[in-house]
């Protein structure tokens, strides 16, 4: 009987130890990592990257709207809810970008924390771009607002400015923290003043969308672009490194070469290029140089370039079989290409827009300022520049080279159409004008030859519908949801 | 003990020749029952030998004895009889044990108890009774023998998983487990189904690495051969002792033992054909094409197999098959006279399964041993894709002192195999969109390149299969000791621990010119993970006999369990060789470790109270810490009050009729806490980082409630069982609800708050449901046996109350449809949302377009639901002389499934549905349409329209509506039927055998449903996921035939 008892109290006794905190203290996954042991370099990083990443998935739909490329060259996109632009804004730059804010704030890294508001502005900027409504104010509030209100467009529009110069002010001013950024800066590797300049640059394009609505005026635009980007030093953009695979080169390049879904420009860009739109005038050239440095022409030897129609079957304008991919290793898609948010080749574009809109410039008028097309042959140089190629030769054809007194706004939006490949923000262009092919020349909505089953045939798309992911479980999107085919808010 | 224990390990080997004795006499003869019937297999031992034998069919015996020497007769359901043996003939009648009531069932603990003290129902189920042949899973076998017991096999792939639950769905938490305990002789067998993360880091649409691979349930890694027997512990009060690792259901394992006798050597093997015969059905009436042209001819003499006319190439929307010709729009005529229609089904391969095993087995008055080797192979019914498992079991037990005896088994198991894909991106999505004016099993050109039928859009699958698959080998080490101790007759203590140690490695190769490895050129998968689990337990019980008529007992108890699953992830992408599968082959890799780790405390008591063998009551508590929860809410108690009352003992009703009744009652609460890793919000090293040598944190989109406490579930049981005609018929009805407060679960939450599932303690909810057993001994004589079974059950849940911020609870979408796993408050569980069709007023609207749309005026609306209104099977088990036969049909009623594949179907105009086609242009739907001139008024509609790809493939007109894509998931299956024979004895003598039996039987054949696709038993996810009512990427179910030979030596 002592025996049973002595053996039972040494249960209970190991019993108990057993149930000391410490015993149970393994509810830690080993990779994950407390916040107070990490900096704010730690975390810029993937703000950062999934910024551009979220500008990418936005524009593997806007740039296939814009007709830039198709599903093989020739597939039209339906509506979209671009729901990996939403999941990548929300959950991953948001976020981690409050943390980083935080950190500056505690830390008195004030040109730091002017960065963090700089990716702020160009997030929600782009968001509501692309959705209109968006959840802002009460976003990233999970315990207060679990159900976050949606705000207007013009509300977004009012904070990306406010983001925009207070980020402009503090880096305008002395930090004497000394805090700086390092590799972790994945777009400029620490350099304040280009982030200052890319602030103004995005302040000039946010005012740009709003010029039609009138709530800004060109000389709005001007006044911040004049603080822009200098010289393509400054472009807005993430290079790839080596061992790692740029998004575009993997739909483009890896996916055609395994005989798989990808894409390849339509015919309204090639067009654009291959003097079809716009016909050479000199003689000298038969093609804008850099559409060598991005696409290749496999069709037989002296075939012109062509793209596919956009929503056709895989032929292109002149009703032969497109022959025009994206090349390999080329600008845009090599697997070390950059990722683009906005260069300086956009900010002179902008400038020269902004500069014939306030001469009076409309979407029919000839002639403009030295102003505009100073800023005109600028922007079409910076690209030639920052793809490689030498434009002399393009830049003298008399389809280019049309003088102060020729210049029209198509001329502007065909070099920005071309300058900004690939880029989300030509769908807003397009959307400002509402897809004139006044502005946008032989623009044609999507044909509907081939598989698409089509609710909105013969419309354009004009904005993204909400993800899935946000309908399932707030309701309030539905309450703002619209077909797809409506105007955003400052294109009504 | 090490000593004591290397002796009895030494002694099992030796003991199979120690059954030799000196024996002076053959006594001889029969055994009957009180009515003169003669009993067969009644067991005869001499007392206090190892010398045994059993009566024939006839109820014959011969046995060696000595004068004087005392025979024991034993036989199930009679009192055990013993007589000294005078002479050489033996005639002995047996006494029917009072109505076999003194029956026992294992329950918690292995303890067993006798199942008329029970306040709760356990069903416990022989092995004998179940046919195991060719089953990978063991607990496959029980399928439709248990009332409200659910298996499911969700995929027909080699060695994969079975998804259990016992009444239901136990918890309304997404991605929870809802799979039952599995304990083995006392303790735990770990049962996950890992599914790891095998998807690439682009490139993949799928929703998570379960819905890829039938993996397997790593129960199924025990030998079927080994189960005597498997209780099921169905409710609380059953499974209260286990504390939370218990909180949906428990099953109890009961391994073979040796018994006391001839050492029993035993080979069996069996070989099963399986065939996927249930599949979607297809429109053979128009070919390839679209919009009535043809796109892509079948010419295997070119180089490439096909002739491309223009356009994309996955769609049947062409011309008639029956057109010789076709003219296209540039007037070329193409010839279409060798058209024909290839079922792409003809992928699918007969699987084999052989299984071969030996036990060794015995016992003499101090020890017993039981050796088991197994071998199980199986090839898929998909190419290139198999599974083969060798088990090694050892198991003893050694009465070392009268009161301290030993028992220890060891096990070892090693399985593993080529998994062929479902899922996203894989065979079964591949062979959905599969056109079948292209034969499938032509898939290679003459380089070995893939025949690219649809020009990089859809993999071929065959080319899928034979070029891509996972690999897995598992290596499983159980081991454990068991001493008892009973120092005075009233305690008795035990002591069980046990380690239970896997290693699983896992390779996934996809080659770049697959879909889901061309985004990253090329893939490879190297995952290792280990698991460890630990478990100790300790019980001491004392009984006390008070007075003659009043016992009682208390048992006090204390459980550790400590688990540990490392997980190491080794994934790398672009390749240099194309098809070379070694890490080495990458370019760019990424490394990944993660530890899940949980402890668990308890202890626990049970005090049991009898009065008389009629009434009985037991309390039982237990407090568990738990590692999971926040500190402050680490430990909770939970009790448990459960009563039985044979009332036949006291109302004696015309016992002629009723021979026993029996009512039971309990109540029990159990808790349960989050899963790992859930409290709070935590930092984690980025996606995609470190890029480019600059690394990168990010916080976790997931993020747990810091107060989060453990749910707690509070559970009501009552029932009967009641037994008429000298027990010939039996009646068993159990009726039980549960209601589950502050459930703990992920609740969906709007990406915008930051956050994409917060865990947290929300809502309650209750599910109840009944059960009803009634057997029926139709004719018992001594030749012919003929016993029927029926089950019925049903179980329903409903959320009670959600929290005013949680919207639903979303467990999984397809987006595609927009078709939703969910639920909301006040609904039932199972609950699917979507849209339907509008109509007004019971008439289908047409748009201004003449063709039906969705009604999207409103946000999801419930459109079905998942889970069956009532399962039930019949089953019987005959015997005649040496035949035996057994049946058992099963109906699911009720429960809609949505059907991924059936879907592509529909848009790819293969599905049997798209077969009435219009391209006149004078199709009139049925139905009304807003009056133009007069708004807000409705008209019959009149505007004409096509019925072609235009409609079939329209997401609004009719792809997205659930009338068209969610479909009746009943179904009546023949679960099993079984002839056995066994040789007689007059043969056995000739080959000097013991026993020689055959057997052939049938699984799953004979399948009736309305529904359209694969067997709607299938899933798209893997066992254990939680979501139901997903189906079609799955690997298909099969229908199985299988013989077997069963000899003892």
């Amino acid at each position: 009987m002592k025996k049973i008892l002595k053996i039972y109290l040494f249960v209970i006794v190991v019993g108990f130890t057993a149930c000391n905190d410490q015993y149970f203290d393994i509810n830690t996954p080993v990779d994950s990592v407390p916040l107070d042991q990490l900096d704010m370099k730690d975390l810029m990083g993937p703000v950062l990257y999934n910024t551009m990443l979220a500008q990418y998935y936005a524009s593997v739909v806007a740039g296939n709207y814009s007709q830039y490329f198709g599903g093989y060259g020739y597939s039209a996109a339906g509506k979209s809810e671009m729901a990996s632009t939403w999941s990548n804004i929300y959950l991953r730059v948001l976020p981690n970008l409050k943390l980083i804010k935080d950190k500056a704030n505690e830390k008195g890294a004030l040109h730091y924390g002017a960065v963090a508001l700089i990716v702020e502005a160009a997030n929600i900027g782009l968001a509501a771009d692309m959705w209109d409504k968006i959840p802002y104010s009460q976003a990233g509030q999970s315990s207060k607002y679990p159900h976050p209100d949606f705000d207007s467009q013009e509300q977004i529009y009012n904070s990306v400015f406010s983001l925009l110069d207070e980020a402009i002010h503090i880096l305008e001013a002395p930090d004497n923290s000394f805090i700086n950024m390092g590799s972790e800066d994945l777009i400029y590797g620490g350099d304040f003043d280009k982030w200052l300049r890319a602030a103004y640059t995005l302040k000039a394009r946010f005012q740009l969308h709003l010029v039609q609505k009138g709530i800004t005026t060109p000389n709005d635009v001007l006044t911040s672009i004049a603080n822009g980007f200098t010289s393509n030093d400054d472009n807005f953009m993430m290079v790839y490194p080596e061992n790692e695979l740029n998004p575009w080169y993997q739909g483009s390049i890896l996916t055609r070469q395994t005989g798989n879904y990808f894409v390849a420009p339509n015919d309204q860009i090639v067009s654009m290029m291959n003097g079809t739109s716009y016909p050479f005038q000199s003689g000298v050239i038969t093609e804008d140089p850099r559409l060598h440095e991005i696409y290749q022409n496999e069709g037989d030897p002296g075939d012109p370039w062509r793209g596919g129609m956009n929503g056709g079957i895989g032929d292109s304008s002149d009703g032969e079989p497109l022959n025009t991919f994206f090349k390999e290793g080329g600008y845009y898609t090599s697997s070390t290409s950059p990722l683009i948010l906005i260069t300086y080749a956009e900010a002179m574009f902008i400038k020269a827009e902004a500069a014939f809109l306030s001469d009076g410039g409309t979407s029919t008028s000839t002639g403009s300022t030295t102003e505009a097309y100073n800023a005109y042959m600028a922007g079409i140089s910076a690209s030639m520049d920052q793809i490689g190629v030498d434009g002399t030769d393009y830049m003298a054809d008399t389809s280019v080279d049309v003088g102060e007194a020729g210049l029209m706004l198509n001329h502007i939006m065909k070099e920005k159409y071309i300058a900004n490949n690939l880029n989300a923000e030509t769908y807003n262009d397009l959307r400002r004008y509402d897809f004139s092919s006044d502005v946008f020349k032989d623009l044609a909505i999507r044909l509907n030859l081939d598989d698409v089953v089509d609710d909105y045939d013969g419309l354009w798309f004009r904005r993204a519908i909400y993800p899935t992911s946000e309908k399932n479980a707030n309701p309030k999107a539905f309450d703002y949801e619209e077909e797809p085919t409506v105007s955003v808010w400052w294109a009504q | 003990m090490k000593k004591k224990t290397t002796l009895s390990f030494l002694v099992f080997f030796t003991a199979a020749c120690s059954v030799l004795f000196s024996q002076n006499i053959t006594v001889s003869g029969t055994v009957t029952d009180a009515s003169s019937v003669p009993l067969p297999g009644v067991n005869i031992q001499v007392k206090g030998t190892n010398n045994g034998t059993s009566t024939d069919f006839d109820g014959n015996y011969k046995i060696s004895a000595n004068q004087g020497d005392v025979l024991v007769y034993s036989f199930l359901g009679f009192k055990t009889k013993e007589v000294t043996v005078t002479g050489t003939s033996l005639n002995v009648s047996l006494e029917e044990d009072a109505g076999q009531l003194d029956e026992v069932v294992v329950t918690a603990f292995g303890i067993e108890k006798k199942e008329k003290s029970l306040g709760y129902s356990v069903s416990q189920v022989k092995a004998e009774d179940l046919n195991l042949s060719g089953q990978m899973n063991g607990i496959t076998a029980l399928q439709g023998q248990v009332a409200g017991l659910q298996i499911n096999q969700n995929s027909g792939g080699a060695g994969a998983g079975a998804d259990i639950s016992i009444r239901g769905i136990t918890s309304i938490a997404p991605g929870r487990n809802n799979q039952p305990l599995i304990v083995l002789d006392g303790v735990a067998l770990n049962n996950d189904t890992f599914s790891g993360n095998i998807l690439p880091s682009a490139g993949s649409n799928s929703p998570g690495s379960f819905d890829q691979f039938g993996f397997t349930s790593r129960a199924g890694d025990i030998n079927a051969n080994d189960i005597e027997s498997i209780s099921v512990l169905k409710g609380g009060a059953a499974t209260a002792l286990y504390g939370v690792e218990a909180a949906n259901g428990v099953i109890v394992i009961t391994t073979k033992k040796g018994k006391e006798g001839k050492a029993q050597i035993k080979l069996r093997t069996s070989t099963t054909f399986r065939n996927v015969v249930k599949t979607p059905e297809y429109q053979k009436t128009y070919r390839e094409g679209y919009n009535g042209a043809p796109r892509q001819l079948y010419t295997p003499e070119t180089e490439t197999g096909f002739t491309r006319l223009g356009g994309t190439v996955f769609y049947n929307w062409g011309p008639e098959l029956s057109a010789d010709s076709y003219t296209l729009d540039d007037g070329t005529v193409v010839d279409l006279s060798n058209d024909k229609f290839y079922d792409p089904m003809d992928i699918f391969k007969t699987g084999i399964n052989t299984e071969t095993n030996l036990s060794i087995s015995g016992a003499t008055e101090k020890m017993n041993y039981y050796l088991s080797l197994g071998d199980q192979k199986e090839k898929s019914t998909i190419p290139n894709s198999d599974y083969e498992k060798i088990n090694m079991r050892l198991s003893a037990g050694y009465q070392i002192t009268d009161n301290f005896k030993l028992n220890s088994s060891i096990n070892y198991s090693k399985s593993g195999g080529r998994r062929a894909n479902g899922g996203d991106k894989s065979i079964m999505s591949s062979l959905a969109y599969f056109i079948w004016s292209f034969p499938v099993n032509d898939y290679q050109n003459a380089d070995g390149s893939e025949r690219d039928f649809s020009h990089g859009i859809i993999d071929n699958p065959r080319y899928y299969a034979e070029r891509s698959a996972l690999e897995d080998e598992v290596n499983r080490w159980t081991g454990n000791v068991n001493f008892n101790w009973a120092p005075e007759d009233w305690l008795n203590v035990n002591y069980k621990a046990q380690v239970d140690n896997y290693s699983d490695l896992r390779n996934r190769f996809v080659s770049a010119d697959l879909d889901s490895g061309t985004q990253v050129n090329g893939f490879i998968v190297n995952e290792n993970i280990n698991f460890t689990g630990l478990e100790s337990n300790l019980i001491a019980t004392a009984t006390k006999d008070w007075t003659e008529k009043f016992t009682t007992s208390l048992m006090v108890g204390n459980q550790i369990l400590d688990k540990k699953r490392i997980y190491n992830r080794m994934y790398g992408q672009n390749f240099n060789l194309p098809y070379f599968n070694h890490i080495s082959n990458t370019t760019d890799r990424d490394n990944s470790n993660s530890i899940n780790h949980q402890r668990t405390v308890g202890v626990f008591g049970e005090l049991k109270l009898e009065y008389d063998d009629k009434l009985f009551l037991s309390i039982t508590g237990r407090n568990d810490w738990l590692s999971t929860l926040p500190k402050q809410n680490r430990s909770f108690f939970y009790p448990s009050i459960s009563a039985s009352y044979v009332f036949t003992e006291d109302i004696l009703i015309d016992n002629d009729i009723l021979s026993f009744g029996k009512l039971r009652a309990s109540y029990a609460e159990v808790g349960n806490g989050p899963q790992f890793g859930q409290v709070g919000q935590l930092i984690y090293p980025a996606d995609g980082f470190p890029f480019g040598g600059v690394g990168g944190y990010a916080s976790s989109t997931l993020a747990g409630d810091v107060n989060m406490v453990p749910e707690s579930s509070k559970g009501i049981e009552i029932g009967t069982d009641l037994r008429f005609f000298k027990n010939k018929i039996r009646i068993d009805y159990s009726y039980y609800t549960t209601k589950v407060s502050s459930q703990i679960f992920n609740t969906s939450v709007p990406y915008s708050t930051g956050l994409s599932s917060y865990v947290t303690n929300a809502g309650d909810y209750k599910t109840w449901g009944h059960e009803l057993l009634v057997s029926g001994k139709i004719l018992s004589t001594a030749d012919t046996s003929l016993e029927l079974i029926w089950n019925f059950s049903t179980n329903k849940g409903k959320v009670i109350d959600l929290p005013d911020d949680i919207d639903n609870i979303n467990y999984y979408g397809d987006g595609g449809p927009e078709i939703f796993a969910r639920v909301k408050e006040g609904d039932e569980m199972g609950s699917m949302y979507g849209y339907n069709l509008k109509y007004i007023e019971g008439q289908l609207y047409l748009d201004s377009n003449g063709y039906p749309t969705l009604d999207r005026d409103n946000d999801y609306v419930k459109v079905g639901n998942a889970l069956p209104d009532f399962i039930t099977s019949i089953g019987t088990n005959f015997k005649w002389k040496n035949l035996g036969f057994n049946f058992l049909l099963e109906w699911k009623k009720g429960g809609d499934k949505y059907s991924w594949a059936r879907r592509q179907m529909l848009r790819g105009g293969t599905s049997i549905a798209t077969e009435y086609r219009v391209r006149t242009g004078d199709y009139v739907f049925d139905g009304v349409m807003e009056d133009p001139a007069n708004p807000g008024n409705y008209i019959p509609n009149t505007t004409q329209v096509n019925l072609d790809e235009g409609y079939y493939r329209s997401w609004s007109r009719y792809t997205g509506a659930a009338e068209n894509i969610l479909q009746d998931a009943s179904w009546i299956k023949l679960r099993n039927v079984s002839l056995s024979y066994d040789l007689t004895n007059v043969l056995l003598k000739k080959l000097n055998l013991s026993s020689i039996s055959v057997s052939a039987s049938a699984n799953n054949i004979l399948l009736w449903t309305p529904y359209d696709g694969y067997d709607p038993e299938g899933s798209t996810f893997s066992a254990g996921s939680g979501i139901y009512g997903f189906s079609g990427q799955g690997i298909p179910l099969t229908e199985n035939y299988s013989v077997s030979l069963q000899i003892g030596f």
